[in-house]
């Protein structure tokens, strides 16, 4: 069985529910001693920013914020696509913690030998 | 939602075991409940956790859970919720 598991997302504001399901089951993921990834992409890379996910609460869920806080104090990685956020110029500057710009090489790394994932 | 820890005697086996603590989850269910549990069984390595979720998920997810992270799920009783569950020794 894989240690790896890769969650990518690539929603934020523009579907909450999707940004909170995708960071319940990585939550999930990493709790069972997997080393996980959420792969951020697309407008998923605006939740690379400090304070963007404060206001997202999905009824019946923990507030997404949390969800991030608990998944990277949990040994969670979050990598973002390089080129999506140059495209919408963020600032790299004001990254939440456990995350890290990449370009395509490291995930192909980690999935490299073998890495199941889902997609949001 | 609290942990209670404590030692006393509960079912699990048909015969008595000591509890080191007592969590009602109540509805806190996939991710949300296995990233608490995870971090509430890492304080105890080797206690036994008597576990309450109301979530109708946890009958599938706990005992895969517990047979991925080698903790060791002692019984489960579908009637009252309830799940006993001992902590690893090695969280390395």
């Amino acid at each position: 069985m894989s240690s790896k598991f890769v969650v990518s997302l690539t929603s934020a504001k523009n579907d909450t529910d999707k940004a909170t399901v995708a960071f319940v089951v990585a939550n999930a993921a990493v709790a069972s001693e997997k080393k996980t990834v959420v792969f951020l992409s697309i407008e998923g890379t605006r939740l690379s920013q400090k304070g963007y996910a404060d206001d997202i609460h999905e009824e019946g869920f923990a507030p997404l914020k949390d969800l991030m806080k608990n998944f990277v104090e949990a040994g969670g990685q979050i990598f973002v696509c390089s080129p999506c956020f140059k495209k919408r110029s963020l600032d790299e500057n004001n990254l939440v913690p456990g995350a890290i710009i990449v370009g395509g090489a490291k995930l192909v790394e980690f999935m490299g030998d073998g890495a199941p994932s889902v997609s949001y | 939602m609290e942990t209670s820890p404590r030692s006393t005697h509960s079912p699990a086996y048909g015969v008595a075991v000591n509890i080191d603590a007592d969590w009602d989850a109540g509805d806190l269910g996939c991710g949300h409940l296995l990233i608490e549990l995870r971090k509430r069984l890492k304080a105890m390595p080797g206690g036994v956790m008597q576990l309450t979720s109301r979530d109708p998920g946890s009958p599938y997810d706990l005992p895969v859970w517990c047979r991925l992270t080698q903790n060791e799920l002692l019984k489960h009783d579908p009637e009252n919720q309830r799940y006993w569950i001992r902590s690893k020794i090695n969280w390395d």
